[in-house]
């Protein structure tokens, strides 16, 4: 459950982070463009699909009605490590040579700021449904939904999260320590039978079992 | 001063078999006495008709086609039955099928233990716990309000426990590779199960939480998610490094290590 949680933030801070670069002109050279860039190394956590933030040059971000973004991320989701474009022609929206030398200019001159000039356009994204899991384990449904005003991001919100009633399993696998019986005793607790890997016969004079057996007779 | 606990241990169907009955009236012995020896009497009539060590038993001809089903007692089908649907229930990882024969032995002994416990329940048991071979059917506590509290001996270390388990009415198995070696067998692969050392299935029945630990051993790593989704078992286990998991409902029924 924990690392569900720690996917699920993972997952929208990668959103965060990659978005925040996406519209922040006044970062020198983005490190991380959100549509054409794939860091080298990255092999697969982040891929983010999204129509409206790679938006066509010209057009408003929020003007965009089909917007969705699919988050697809194997656990544990790192954050913007990696990330590439499944839309087609995003390229050209966000050139980094251009970002890099756009000062955050109010006027609407160069098409590859992606800010609008407009004042305040405020545009609410949902992302599709996605399922988080690792090594073939499915650990549950993520679901994001962000505003984004003048295509900043202001504001992440989970509308789907893996819950208990998920029944989803401690992840997290732990050391197993060795209960002592005289530990458990001191601690008041009163083993009455003992299950373990089946015993033969044999092995029954050996177990504990047997002991507790011929206490109580 | 509550009377002295009944117990009595039958080694029957290759293993061995504890009876522990509480009451709270010294009177009731006989009658619980009397209820413990019909219950060992059923135990040895099971082990009569299934056991795979005997070829004269009904199962052993059955096999070899000597015995319709129809001529066999009628817990044989019961039995063939609860094999089919525990087979499905585990994606096929629950076989009664050893070596291409017939061998429905890993659903016998919870079977039996079960039908054992209902014997006593009927017979006027309210409080007792049936152990066959390290698996556990419990019965109403080991007194009013109080659970019984069933160790689980830790796979890496038979003296201690891994976790301590605590049902009023329910079944505790614990499948594992310690005592018998890797017994259990991944029927799609013919290969022994060896990542997980213990699996450990908690629920309101001893035939499927028997079965269910069986599989979730075969299953290894993909037990966890696989016993997650089984309403009403939860499930711990123990693997060979000594690490752990257990399902997200495990800590209600048992302890786990802080975390």
């Amino acid at each position: 459950m924990r690392r569900f949680i720690a996917v699920f933030i993972a997952t929208v801070a990668g959103l965060v982070v990659l978005l925040s670069f996406k519209d922040s002109p006044a970062k020198p050279p983005p490190p991380v463009a959100l549509s054409p860039a794939t860091p080298a190394g990255s092999s697969d956590p982040l891929a983010i699909s999204s129509a409206p933030i790679s938006s066509a040059p010209g057009s408003p971000i929020g003007s965009d009605p089909a917007s969705s973004a699919a988050v697809s991320s194997s656990a544990p989701a790192s954050i913007a490590p990696s990330t590439s474009s499944t839309v087609p022609s995003p390229t050209k929206a966000s050139p980094a040579p251009t970002k890099s030398s756009a000062k955050p200019t109010p006027k609407p001159t160069p098409k590859p700021t992606p800010k609008p000039s407009a004042s305040g356009t405020t545009k609410t994204v949902t992302g599709s449904a996605i399922t988080v899991g690792e090594r073939g384990l499915v650990f549950g449904v993520v679901q994001v939904r962000i505003t984004l005003t003048n295509g900043k991001i202001t504001a992440a919100t989970a509308v789907r999260y893996p819950t208990d009633e998920s029944r989803s399993a401690e992840i997290s696998s732990y050391s197993i320590p060795v209960l002592s019986r005289e530990v458990l005793q001191a601690q008041g607790s009163s083993i009455a039978v003992v299950s373990g890997a089946t015993y033969t016969s044999d092995a029954y004079a050996q177990s504990v079992q047997a002991a507790l057996d011929a206490a109580k007779a | 001063m509550a009377p002295k606990p009944l117990v009595h241990v039958e080694h029957v169907m290759g293993t061995v078999v504890s009876f522990d009955l509480r009451f709270s009236d010294e009177t009731k012995r006989p009658a619980m006495e009397a209820a413990v020896g019909n219950a060992v009497v059923w135990l040895h009539d099971v082990d009569d008709v299934f056991s795979t060590y005997r070829d004269d038993s009904q199962i052993s001809r059955l096999g070899r086609g000597e015995l319709r089903l129809a001529d066999c007692n009628d817990n044989v089908a019961e039995v063939l039955d609860l094999c089919a649907a525990v087979g499905r229930e585990t994606d096929g990882y629950f076989s009664c099928t050893f070596s291409g024969r017939l061998d429905p032995t890993g659903l016998v002994k919870g079977w039996a233990v079960q039908r054992a416990s209902e014997l006593l329940t009927v017979a006027g048991s309210a409080h007792h716990c049936v152990n066959g071979g390290g698996d556990i059917q419990a019965a109403g506590g080991r007194a009013r309000g109080v659970p019984w509290q069933v160790g689980i001996s830790h796979p890496l270390e038979p003296s201690g426990f891994a976790s301590v388990v605590k049902v009023t009415d329910g079944a505790v198995a614990t499948s594992g590779t310690a005592e018998r070696g890797a017994h259990v067998v991944d029927p799609h692969t013919g290969r022994p199960a060896e990542t997980l050392a213990s699996v450990t299935v908690v629920g309101p029945d001893l035939i499927r939480s028997d079965a269910y630990a069986t599989a979730a051993l075969a299953m290894g790593e993909s037990a966890r998610n696989w016993l997650e989704s089984q309403p009403g078992y939860e499930g711990f286990a123990v693997a060979a490094d000594g690490s752990g998991w257990w399902t997200s409902g495990y800590p209600r029924v048992g302890s786990v290590p802080p975390h």
